[in-house]
Protein backbone atom coordinates (compact mmCIF):
# COMPACT_ATOMS: atom_id res chain seq x y z
CA UNK A 1 0.00 0.00 0.00
CA UNK A 2 1.39 3.63 -0.60
CA UNK A 3 0.44 6.33 1.23
CA UNK A 4 1.64 10.01 1.39
CA UNK A 5 3.74 10.42 4.47
CA UNK A 6 2.38 13.28 6.21
CA UNK A 7 3.68 12.06 9.21
CA UNK A 8 6.61 12.16 8.04
CA UNK A 9 6.66 16.03 7.34
CA UNK A 10 5.84 16.21 10.83
CA UNK A 11 9.29 14.66 11.41
CA UNK A 12 10.76 15.60 8.35
CA UNK A 13 13.16 18.17 10.23
CA UNK A 14 15.20 15.27 11.76
CA UNK A 15 14.66 13.04 8.40
CA UNK A 16 16.06 15.74 6.22
CA UNK A 17 19.14 16.57 8.51
CA UNK A 18 19.79 13.16 8.43
CA UNK A 19 19.44 12.59 4.50
CA UNK A 20 21.14 16.13 3.68
CA UNK A 21 24.27 14.37 6.02
CA UNK A 22 24.54 11.26 3.70
CA UNK A 23 23.61 12.80 0.38
CA UNK A 24 26.17 11.41 -2.01
CA UNK A 25 27.50 13.51 -4.74
CA UNK A 26 24.63 13.50 -7.08
CA UNK A 27 21.86 12.77 -4.36
CA UNK A 28 21.09 16.60 -4.16
CA UNK A 29 20.60 16.70 -7.96
CA UNK A 30 18.57 13.17 -8.04
CA UNK A 31 16.01 13.10 -5.52
CA UNK A 32 13.34 15.43 -3.96
CA UNK A 33 12.78 16.41 -0.17
CA UNK A 34 9.47 17.41 -0.67
CA UNK A 35 8.31 14.14 -2.12
CA UNK A 36 8.07 11.96 0.73
CA UNK A 37 7.14 8.26 0.09
CA UNK A 38 6.30 5.17 2.23
CA UNK A 39 5.37 1.74 1.22
CA UNK A 40 5.77 -1.88 2.30
CA UNK A 41 5.95 -4.01 -0.55
CA UNK A 42 7.45 -7.54 -2.15
CA UNK A 43 11.57 -7.60 -3.01
CA UNK A 44 11.93 -8.29 -6.82
CA UNK A 45 15.80 -8.04 -7.22
CA UNK A 46 18.80 -6.40 -5.37
CA UNK A 47 21.07 -4.79 -7.99
CA UNK A 48 24.26 -5.28 -6.48
CA UNK A 49 25.87 -2.78 -8.24
CA UNK A 50 28.22 0.53 -8.10
CA UNK A 51 28.37 3.18 -7.49
CA UNK A 52 24.88 2.48 -4.98
CA UNK A 53 23.08 -0.78 -5.59
CA UNK A 54 19.48 -1.44 -5.27
CA UNK A 55 16.85 -2.55 -4.21
CA UNK A 56 13.47 -3.33 -6.73
CA UNK A 57 10.50 -3.65 -4.56
CA UNK A 58 7.05 -4.36 -6.33
CA UNK A 59 4.37 -2.27 -4.46
CA UNK A 60 0.65 -2.55 -4.98
CA UNK A 61 -0.39 1.16 -5.80
CA UNK A 62 -4.11 2.65 -4.90
CA UNK A 63 -5.57 1.04 -7.99
CA UNK A 64 -4.38 -2.41 -7.33
CA UNK A 65 -1.53 -2.40 -9.94
CA UNK A 66 1.36 -3.26 -9.33
CA UNK A 67 4.62 -0.73 -9.47
CA UNK A 68 8.08 -1.27 -9.10
CA UNK A 69 10.49 1.24 -6.99
CA UNK A 70 13.98 1.00 -6.95
CA UNK A 71 15.11 1.93 -3.68
CA UNK A 72 19.09 3.25 -3.52
CA UNK A 73 21.23 1.64 -1.70
CA UNK A 74 24.87 2.36 -0.62
CA UNK A 75 28.22 1.45 -2.53
CA UNK A 76 28.72 -2.52 -2.49
CA UNK A 77 32.24 -2.75 -0.79
CA UNK A 78 30.86 -0.85 1.91
CA UNK A 79 27.55 -2.62 2.60
CA UNK A 80 30.33 -5.57 2.15
CA UNK A 81 32.50 -4.72 5.02
CA UNK A 82 29.21 -3.57 7.35
CA UNK A 83 28.48 -7.24 6.99
CA UNK A 84 25.93 -7.44 4.32
CA UNK A 85 26.07 -8.98 0.75
CA UNK A 86 23.52 -9.44 -2.24
CA UNK A 87 21.96 -12.27 -0.08
CA UNK A 88 21.17 -10.52 2.43
CA UNK A 89 17.57 -9.87 1.46
CA UNK A 90 16.68 -12.57 -0.98
CA UNK A 91 13.20 -11.91 -3.31
CA UNK A 92 10.01 -12.91 -2.57
CA UNK A 93 10.62 -11.43 1.02
CA UNK A 94 8.73 -8.56 2.25
CA UNK A 95 10.30 -4.97 2.89
CA UNK A 96 9.18 -1.91 4.16
CA UNK A 97 10.59 1.82 3.29
CA UNK A 98 10.71 5.35 4.18
CA UNK A 99 12.03 8.57 2.43
CA UNK A 100 11.39 10.14 -1.16
CA UNK A 101 10.57 10.35 -4.54
CA UNK A 102 13.09 11.28 -7.40
CA UNK A 103 13.03 14.60 -9.02
CA UNK A 104 12.33 13.53 -12.13
CA UNK A 105 8.71 12.23 -12.39
CA UNK A 106 9.03 9.31 -14.77
CA UNK A 107 11.83 7.90 -12.64
CA UNK A 108 11.09 5.06 -10.15
CA UNK A 109 14.14 5.40 -7.95
CA UNK A 110 13.98 6.28 -5.02
CA UNK A 111 15.79 7.12 -1.72
CA UNK A 112 15.85 6.57 2.10
CA UNK A 113 15.28 3.78 4.80
CA UNK A 114 14.58 0.21 3.77
CA UNK A 115 13.85 -2.39 6.81
CA UNK A 116 13.35 -6.18 6.89
CA UNK A 117 11.18 -7.99 9.51
CA UNK A 118 11.57 -4.40 11.88
CA UNK A 119 15.17 -4.11 11.49
CA UNK A 120 17.22 -1.92 9.28
CA UNK A 121 18.47 -2.97 5.87
CA UNK A 122 21.49 -2.51 3.67
CA UNK A 123 22.58 0.23 6.17
CA UNK A 124 26.08 2.00 4.96
CA UNK A 125 29.35 2.83 7.03
CA UNK A 126 29.31 6.84 5.48
CA UNK A 127 28.39 7.73 8.49
CA UNK A 128 31.46 6.39 10.30
CA UNK A 129 33.67 9.15 8.65
CA UNK A 130 31.90 11.96 9.24
CA UNK A 131 31.65 12.51 13.02
CA UNK A 132 29.71 9.56 14.27
CA UNK A 133 26.00 10.14 13.56
CA UNK A 134 24.10 7.44 12.85
CA UNK A 135 24.68 5.37 9.91
CA UNK A 136 21.65 5.23 7.48
CA UNK A 137 21.29 5.12 3.66
CA UNK A 138 21.77 8.32 1.23
CA UNK B 1 27.68 -40.13 26.41
CA UNK B 2 24.56 -41.51 27.31
CA UNK B 3 21.51 -42.15 24.30
CA UNK B 4 20.01 -39.03 25.66
CA UNK B 5 22.85 -36.92 25.27
CA UNK B 6 23.42 -38.50 21.74
CA UNK B 7 19.94 -37.31 21.06
CA UNK B 8 20.33 -33.58 22.73
CA UNK B 9 23.13 -32.91 20.41
CA UNK B 10 21.43 -34.72 17.29
CA UNK B 11 18.01 -32.23 17.99
CA UNK B 12 20.84 -29.44 18.38
CA UNK B 13 22.48 -30.60 14.56
CA UNK B 14 18.87 -30.80 13.38
CA UNK B 15 17.69 -26.81 14.78
CA UNK B 16 21.26 -25.43 13.27
CA UNK B 17 20.55 -27.00 9.99
CA UNK B 18 17.06 -25.99 9.79
CA UNK B 19 18.31 -22.23 10.45
CA UNK B 20 20.99 -22.27 8.00
CA UNK B 21 18.78 -23.97 5.84
CA UNK B 22 16.15 -21.41 5.56
CA UNK B 23 15.48 -20.12 2.36
CA UNK B 24 15.16 -16.28 3.23
CA UNK B 25 17.79 -14.05 4.36
CA UNK B 26 20.97 -14.43 5.84
CA UNK B 27 21.32 -12.64 8.98
CA UNK B 28 24.07 -9.45 8.39
CA UNK B 29 27.07 -11.03 9.51
CA UNK B 30 31.00 -9.59 9.70
CA UNK B 31 32.51 -10.43 6.53
CA UNK B 32 35.97 -13.02 6.20
CA UNK B 33 39.05 -11.39 7.15
CA UNK B 34 40.49 -10.76 3.65
CA UNK B 35 42.57 -7.79 4.38
CA UNK B 36 46.04 -7.57 3.35
CA UNK B 37 47.49 -8.60 7.06
CA UNK B 38 44.90 -11.52 7.07
CA UNK B 39 46.56 -14.30 9.74
CA UNK B 40 49.44 -12.21 10.71
CA UNK B 41 49.94 -10.99 14.06
CA UNK B 42 50.46 -6.87 14.24
CA UNK B 43 49.83 -4.31 17.13
CA UNK B 44 47.92 -1.01 15.55
CA UNK B 45 49.44 0.76 18.56
CA UNK B 46 52.96 -0.84 17.83
CA UNK B 47 55.99 1.53 15.88
CA UNK B 48 55.69 2.56 12.39
CA UNK B 49 57.53 -0.30 10.52
CA UNK B 50 59.86 0.94 8.27
CA UNK B 51 61.56 0.00 5.20
CA UNK B 52 64.97 -1.65 4.71
CA UNK B 53 66.09 2.25 3.55
CA UNK B 54 65.11 3.64 6.78
CA UNK B 55 62.41 5.33 6.05
CA UNK B 56 58.45 4.94 7.83
CA UNK B 57 56.64 2.47 4.94
CA UNK B 58 52.95 3.94 4.72
CA UNK B 59 51.92 0.66 3.28
CA UNK B 60 48.46 -0.50 4.01
CA UNK B 61 44.66 0.04 3.47
CA UNK B 62 43.54 3.03 5.04
CA UNK B 63 40.34 4.49 6.62
CA UNK B 64 40.14 8.39 6.54
CA UNK B 65 37.71 11.00 7.55
CA UNK B 66 34.83 11.59 5.31
CA UNK B 67 34.99 15.70 4.71
CA UNK B 68 32.50 17.17 2.88
CA UNK B 69 33.95 20.62 3.90
CA UNK B 70 37.54 21.42 4.91
CA UNK B 71 35.98 24.60 6.96
CA UNK B 72 34.72 21.63 9.63
CA UNK B 73 36.14 19.92 12.21
CA UNK B 74 35.06 16.74 13.99
CA UNK B 75 35.87 13.47 15.15
CA UNK B 76 34.84 9.94 13.83
CA UNK B 77 35.08 6.38 14.47
CA UNK B 78 38.41 4.53 15.79
CA UNK B 79 39.82 8.14 16.04
CA UNK B 80 39.90 9.40 12.70
CA UNK B 81 39.71 13.27 12.92
CA UNK B 82 39.26 15.95 10.80
CA UNK B 83 40.50 19.75 12.03
CA UNK B 84 39.50 22.38 9.02
CA UNK B 85 40.02 25.87 8.72
CA UNK B 86 36.68 27.93 9.62
CA UNK B 87 37.45 30.69 7.72
CA UNK B 88 38.62 31.09 4.51
CA UNK B 89 39.55 34.14 2.27
CA UNK B 90 38.20 33.99 -1.09
CA UNK B 91 39.59 36.63 -3.60
CA UNK B 92 37.51 37.95 -6.03
CA UNK B 93 37.64 35.38 -8.50
CA UNK B 94 37.73 32.40 -5.97
CA UNK B 95 34.36 34.05 -4.11
CA UNK B 96 32.48 33.98 -7.92
CA UNK B 97 33.62 30.38 -8.88
CA UNK B 98 32.40 29.62 -5.78
CA UNK B 99 28.82 31.04 -5.77
CA UNK B 100 28.51 29.32 -8.74
CA UNK B 101 28.87 25.99 -8.17
CA UNK B 102 25.77 23.90 -9.25
CA UNK B 103 25.40 20.63 -7.51
CA UNK B 104 23.46 19.45 -11.22
CA UNK B 105 27.33 20.02 -12.86
CA UNK B 106 28.65 17.88 -10.92
CA UNK B 107 31.99 16.27 -11.99
CA UNK B 108 32.23 13.33 -9.17
CA UNK B 109 28.83 12.66 -10.38
CA UNK B 110 29.87 12.52 -13.50
CA UNK B 111 32.35 9.94 -12.57
CA UNK B 112 35.46 12.04 -13.69
CA UNK B 113 38.35 12.04 -11.43
CA UNK B 114 38.54 13.64 -7.99
CA UNK B 115 41.63 15.12 -7.72
CA UNK B 116 43.69 14.71 -4.83
CA UNK B 117 42.40 17.06 -2.54
CA UNK B 118 38.78 15.19 -2.97
CA UNK B 119 40.69 11.77 -3.10
CA UNK B 120 42.21 11.54 -0.24
CA UNK B 121 38.71 12.53 1.70
CA UNK B 122 37.08 9.59 1.46
CA UNK B 123 34.34 7.21 1.75
CA UNK B 124 35.85 4.27 0.67
CA UNK B 125 39.71 2.86 1.59
CA UNK B 126 42.84 4.32 0.01
CA UNK B 127 45.57 1.33 -0.20
CA UNK B 128 49.67 2.76 -0.20
CA UNK B 129 51.87 0.85 -1.49
CA UNK B 130 55.54 2.14 -1.09
CA UNK B 131 59.19 1.11 -2.58
CA UNK B 132 62.08 3.34 -1.96
CA UNK B 133 61.47 5.28 -5.23
CA UNK B 134 57.91 5.17 -5.55
CA UNK B 135 54.79 5.37 -3.48
CA UNK B 136 51.35 4.20 -5.12
CA UNK B 137 48.29 5.51 -3.91
CA UNK B 138 45.45 2.77 -4.77
CA UNK B 139 42.04 4.80 -3.95
CA UNK B 140 39.20 2.43 -4.08
CA UNK B 141 37.09 4.67 -4.83
CA UNK B 142 36.19 4.68 -8.83
CA UNK B 143 39.26 2.45 -8.74
CA UNK B 144 41.72 5.50 -9.65
CA UNK B 145 45.02 5.34 -9.02
CA UNK B 146 48.10 7.60 -8.91
CA UNK B 147 51.98 6.77 -8.44
CA UNK B 148 54.46 9.03 -7.12
CA UNK B 149 58.15 9.41 -7.17
CA UNK B 150 59.47 9.98 -3.95
CA UNK B 151 62.93 10.00 -4.22
CA UNK B 152 63.14 14.10 -3.80
CA UNK B 153 63.01 14.76 -8.24
CA UNK B 154 61.98 18.09 -8.84
CA UNK B 155 58.80 18.89 -10.62
CA UNK B 156 59.25 18.29 -14.75
CA UNK B 157 60.07 21.56 -16.14
CA UNK B 158 57.44 21.30 -18.65
CA UNK B 159 55.13 20.10 -15.79
CA UNK B 160 52.50 23.16 -16.07
CA UNK B 161 52.06 22.97 -19.90
CA UNK B 162 50.34 19.58 -19.07
CA UNK B 163 47.57 19.80 -16.52
CA UNK B 164 45.44 16.74 -15.41
CA UNK B 165 42.91 16.32 -13.02
CA UNK B 166 45.29 14.69 -9.95
CA UNK B 167 48.08 17.35 -11.65
CA UNK B 168 51.43 16.54 -11.45
CA UNK B 169 53.04 15.13 -8.05
CA UNK B 170 56.90 14.50 -6.15
CA UNK B 171 57.59 13.39 -3.41
CA UNK B 172 60.52 13.79 -0.45
CA UNK B 173 61.05 12.84 3.04
CA UNK B 174 61.62 15.66 5.71
CA UNK B 175 62.66 13.14 8.44
CA UNK B 176 60.13 10.18 9.00
CA UNK B 177 57.60 12.96 7.41
CA UNK B 178 56.62 12.08 3.51
CA UNK B 179 56.14 15.46 1.91
CA UNK B 180 54.17 15.28 -1.59
CA UNK B 181 54.41 18.38 -3.51
CA UNK B 182 51.25 19.03 -6.46
CA UNK B 183 51.08 21.50 -8.94
CA UNK B 184 49.74 21.51 -12.88
CA UNK B 185 45.78 20.63 -12.02
CA UNK B 186 43.31 21.46 -14.93
CA UNK B 187 41.18 23.22 -12.35
CA UNK B 188 38.69 21.14 -12.81
CA UNK B 189 38.65 19.67 -9.07
CA UNK B 190 37.43 20.61 -6.24
CA UNK B 191 38.79 20.72 -2.35
CA UNK B 192 36.19 19.19 -1.23
CA UNK B 193 32.52 18.85 -2.45
CA UNK B 194 31.97 22.82 -2.74
CA UNK B 195 35.32 24.66 -2.68
CA UNK B 196 36.89 25.40 -6.22
CA UNK B 197 40.30 25.72 -6.56
CA UNK B 198 42.40 27.68 -9.56
CA UNK B 199 44.61 26.60 -11.94
CA UNK B 200 47.67 28.08 -9.66
CA UNK B 201 46.78 25.36 -7.14
CA UNK B 202 50.28 24.19 -5.27
CA UNK B 203 48.80 21.32 -2.45
CA UNK B 204 50.80 20.08 0.14
CA UNK B 205 50.27 16.82 1.55
CA UNK B 206 52.21 15.53 4.74
CA UNK B 207 52.10 11.99 5.85
CA UNK B 208 53.38 10.23 9.19
CA UNK B 209 53.30 7.58 10.20
CA UNK B 210 52.76 7.87 14.16
CA UNK B 211 52.39 4.02 15.11
CA UNK B 212 51.45 1.17 12.98
CA UNK B 213 47.90 2.04 12.94
CA UNK B 214 47.60 5.33 12.63
CA UNK B 215 48.98 8.60 10.30
CA UNK B 216 48.97 11.75 10.78
CA UNK B 217 47.98 13.78 7.38
CA UNK B 218 48.35 17.40 6.87
CA UNK B 219 47.17 19.31 4.13
CA UNK B 220 48.20 22.74 2.99
CA UNK B 221 46.26 24.32 -0.34
CA UNK B 222 47.81 27.75 -2.21
CA UNK B 223 45.95 28.90 -4.17
CA UNK B 224 46.20 32.85 -4.70
CA UNK B 225 44.13 33.22 -7.30
CA UNK B 226 41.20 31.76 -5.27
CA UNK B 227 42.61 32.70 -2.12
CA UNK B 228 43.87 35.46 0.21
CA UNK B 229 45.71 32.71 2.29
CA UNK B 230 46.94 29.38 2.47
CA UNK B 231 43.77 26.90 3.80
CA UNK B 232 45.40 24.62 6.28
CA UNK B 233 43.37 20.78 7.20
CA UNK B 234 44.94 18.08 9.27
CA UNK B 235 43.39 14.60 9.66
CA UNK B 236 44.28 11.25 11.55
CA UNK B 237 44.18 8.74 9.42
CA UNK B 238 43.58 4.56 10.75
CA UNK B 239 44.50 1.83 9.32
CA UNK B 240 41.92 -1.40 8.45
CA UNK B 241 44.54 -4.77 8.63
CA UNK B 242 41.51 -6.74 7.64
CA UNK B 243 40.09 -4.70 4.56
CA UNK B 244 41.13 -5.25 1.08
CA UNK B 245 40.68 -2.73 -1.81
CA UNK B 246 37.93 -3.79 -4.14
CA UNK B 247 36.69 -3.33 -7.30
CA UNK B 248 34.61 -0.08 -8.10
CA UNK B 249 32.69 1.17 -11.06
CA UNK B 250 31.08 4.96 -10.95
CA UNK B 251 29.80 4.23 -14.35
CA UNK B 252 27.99 0.96 -13.32
CA UNK B 253 24.79 2.64 -12.78
CA UNK B 254 25.47 6.68 -12.72
CA UNK B 255 25.98 5.78 -16.74
CA UNK B 256 21.95 5.72 -17.10
CA UNK B 257 21.53 9.22 -15.24
CA UNK B 258 24.41 10.91 -17.16
CA UNK B 259 22.62 9.76 -20.33
CA UNK B 260 19.32 10.88 -19.32
CA UNK B 261 20.32 14.06 -18.27
CA UNK B 262 19.70 13.76 -14.26
CA UNK B 263 23.67 14.00 -14.06
CA UNK B 264 25.30 17.02 -16.00
CA UNK B 265 28.81 18.01 -16.72
CA UNK B 266 30.99 20.80 -18.56
CA UNK B 267 33.84 22.13 -17.80
CA UNK B 268 33.86 24.97 -15.43
CA UNK B 269 35.34 28.66 -16.02
CA UNK B 270 38.69 27.87 -14.79
CA UNK B 271 40.67 30.78 -13.93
Amino acid sequence: MIRNLTILLASGGLFLASTAIFAHHSASAEFDDTRPLEFTGTVRLVEWVNPHGYVQVDVKDETGKIVTYRVEIMAPNGLYRAGWTKDSVKPGETVSFKGRRAKNPQSMNVSGRLSLNGKPLFTGTEGDRRGGAATENP
Amino acid sequence: MSIRWIGLALTAVLVTLSFTAHPFAQTRQSPPDRGFLAGKKYDLNGPAPRLANGHPDLGGVWDRPGVQDITKSFTAKDGMKQVGQADLQFTEAGLKAYKSYDPKNDYAGACLPYGWPRAIQGLHPLQIVQSDDFAAFLFEQNSWFTVVPIDGRPHPKDAKSVPTWFGNTVGRWEGDTLVLDTIATNGYTMLDYTHPHSTELHLIQRFTRTDFGHINYEMIAEDPKYYKTPIKNTRTFVLRPNWETMEYSCEETNLDQIKNGTIKWTPPNVE
